[in-house]
């Protein structure tokens, strides 16, 4: 089959020497610094990029997965032993697992950890290589009711797996969306709660939430009670192999776990906490004695690690098919693609035409070949790099605008803005563009071109002048996205 | 009764939800509600505001029967001395450097703990403050300044 061919193919390039040693240095390195309390994958990522620059792009991919996922289990092991969490998604693996260390049995949740996380990471792994297409369309059938009720799925998840009170649970959930909705509010961009503070205004960031409740919270704690009562346990981890009960305790959590993680995994923009809250409040559903729960169930470590690591490894369908960054790492990983030359999934532009509503193309470079040879446009080679050097023709030819357009193809609305007299981009890219455009659309979608006279390339548009293109620009997306107007 | 209600667990929590949200309500009043349709940046802070009120106002008729007592054990001094200490450093990172920000972090949080020994915490700043330039500074390469502000 097809796709084995090209699983074999893949595990040829990742085994040799040199990869694996990528891969070793990517997670040795990922995992130390996930160990430290409040760095999470995200951070890491973001800290290590550089190094990933001077290597091939193959070599970079591998190094970033390793630091991911050893970032990831970095995060569940300070979330284990001193009941930390590195990022939002060991939030769950706190409440049990630290609870069995606290008994003496960090090793086993440790390694209970890393056997779920393995597994699910090996089944994702497959479920990439074997179904993410197909995957990634289902995804994108998801529109705001299906998210709208995931949203509400999660935050009556959070209340119902809490201990204790239920009314307590749900003003907490209450108290937590008043402390998202700090900062600039999505629609209006009006900062909210901000005081005049320029950090505020950008919310108030996940680790400082969950440093403030965990680590001081708990530190306050052990500071109040006499010293012979402190929960701080004896650090030495020994016995790290779970028993034969903990492993068949943990089976049943595992492939759930799995299972639940690559549901959410796949669809874009759920939260990485959604898959391990779901995963734990199944197994606390179903387990004989759901009172164990939060006094240190090894299911509860199991099931929720699982979940984590496969959603982490189903976000790369969106990102890898659709060119979609699901979660803030695979928007990292896009980025370390697109540095690397890659774009990952399809031309988004180029094969999914459909995906957009309407294009407003404003002065645009759209032959890559020739810009060159026009007004200031050599000047841009360092940049772009120059149709002259046959290596980069290969580049250039590869995502230039106007060589990429397909005879046969519903594009789109389109309507491109430029000038006559713009001597930066001169108006021969627009005209080319529209043009092909034009002759290759195969649907009634209108292909429209708008012609400033007297006018450059924008700096000095008089406001007249600007105002009439607003107008022309609002009047276009109005009609073709058939927007209502709404009377207030 | 009056004794019995400040220990009262839920009689704490209603207040302390009930003063945020009344806090968030009257803070939201500045940002335009908008309607239902079409919501403005205050629509949310309000209706959630109001929400947690209303949870506040439930806890506090329920203290009036509930008997749960506050743990008693916890210490005020550990409570105000590292958020003190926590505040410090962000304010003095940027201010003063990295370790200047970092003494005053491990010395004021060793400072809210009753068995306060000052060689041994001294000791202490200095090995964690010459590791965490290590690891953070030079090896992880964070960009903030060691000393600042002299």
């Amino acid at each position: 089959m097809d796709v084995f061919d090209h699983l074999i193919f893949g595990f040829g390039v990742a085994i040799s020497l040199q990869n694996l040693f990528y891969c070793l240095v990517g997670v040795t390195v990922g995992t130390l610094i996930g160990v430290l309390p409040g760095v999470g994958p995200l951070a890491t990522i973001a800290m290590l990029l550089p190094i990933t620059y001077n290597v091939s792009a193959v070599a970079a991919l591998i190094m970033l997965a390793g630091i991911y996922y050893g970032a990831q289990y970095g995060g569940s092991t300070t979330a284990i032993l001193v009941n930390l969490p590195g990022e939002t998604s060991s939030i769950v693996t706190c409440i049990d697992g630290y609870q069995m260390a606290r008994q003496g049995r960090a090793g086993p949740a440790l390694a209970i950890a890393a056997i779920g996380s393995f597994f699910a990471g090996t089944v994702g792994t497959f479920l990439v290589a074997l179904a993410g297409p197909p995957l990634a369309e289902v995804a994108l059938q998801f529109g705001a009711p299906e998210y709208f009720s995931l949203m509400l799925m999660g935050l009556i998840a959070a209340a119902v797996l809490a201990q204790g009170d239920m009314m307590k649970s749900l003003a907490m959930v209450v108290m937590g969306l008043l402390l998202g909705i700090v900062g600039s509010d999505v629609n209006t961009g009006v900062p909210r709660f901000s005081f005049g503070i320029v950090e505020l205004s950008d919310g108030i960031g996940f680790i400082v939430v969950a440093v403030g409740v965990f680590a001081v919270g708990e530190i306050v704690k052990n500071l109040g009670d006499p010293a012979e009562e402190r929960s701080v346990f004896d650090t030495k981890v020994t016995h790290l192999y779970p028993t034969l009960d903990d492993l068949k305790r943990s089976i049943g959590p595992i492939l759930r776990g799995t299972g639940i993680g690559s549901f959410f995994g796949v669809l874009p923009g759920t939260g990485p906490a959604i898959a391990s809250f779901a995963s734990y409040m199944v197994e606390k559903k179903l387990a004989a004695d759901p009172s164990r729960f939060g006094k240190g169930a090894i299911e509860g470590v199991a099931g929720p690690e699982s979940a984590n690591n496969a959603d982490a490894q189903c976000k790369f369908i969106p990102m890898l098919t659709l060119g979609l960054p699901a979660s803030g790492v695979m928007a990292l990983m896009l980025g370390a693609l697109t540095i690397q030359g890659i774009q990952p999934g399809p031309e988004v532009m180029t094969q999914r035409p459909e995906l957009y509503g309407a294009c407003l193309p404003g002065v645009g470079v759209m032959d890559m070949l020739r810009f060159q040879k026009f007004t200031i446009g050599w000047a841009w080679t360092s940049d772009y790099g120059s149709s002259d050097d046959p290596e980069q023709f290969k580049f250039l030819r590869a995502y230039s605008p106007l060589q990429n357009i397909k005879s046969g193809t519903c594009y789109p609305p389109t309507l491109a803005f430029t000038a006559d007299h713009d001597d930066r981009v001169v108006p021969g890219h627009t005209f080319k563009f529209i043009a092909t455009l034009q002759a290759a659309q195969a649907c009634p979608n209108p292909i429209l071109v708008r012609i400033e006279t007297k006018a450059g390339h924008g700096a000095g548009k008089p406001t007249s002048k600007q105002i009439d293109e607003a107008a022309d620009r609002f009047a276009f997306l109005v009609r073709e996205l058939h927007m209502k107007p709404v009377l207030q | 009764m009056k004794a019995r209600l400040l220990d009262n667990k839920d009689f704490w929590a209603g207040a302390l939800l009930a003063a945020i949200g009344v806090a968030a309500v009257v803070l939201a009043r500045d940002y335009p509600f908008g309607t239902s349709l079409r919501m403005g940046p205050g629509y949310f802070p309000t209706v959630l505001g109001a929400t947690l009120a209303l949870f506040g106002g439930y806890f506090l008729v329920r203290s009036l029967r509930a008997a749960e007592t506050v743990d008693t054990n916890w210490s005020l001094r550990a409570l105000v001395g590292l958020t003190v200490s926590l505040i410090l450093f962000g304010v003095l990172i940027d201010r003063a450097g990295f370790v200047p920000a970092l003494v005053v972090l491990i010395f004021g949080s060793a400072a809210s703990s009753t068995e306060f020994k000052f060689r041994e915490v001294l000791l202490l700043t200095a090995i964690l403050t010459v590791f965490a330039v290590v690891l953070f500074i030079w090896a992880i390469g964070l960009p903030y300044r060691l000393f600042a502000g002299f």
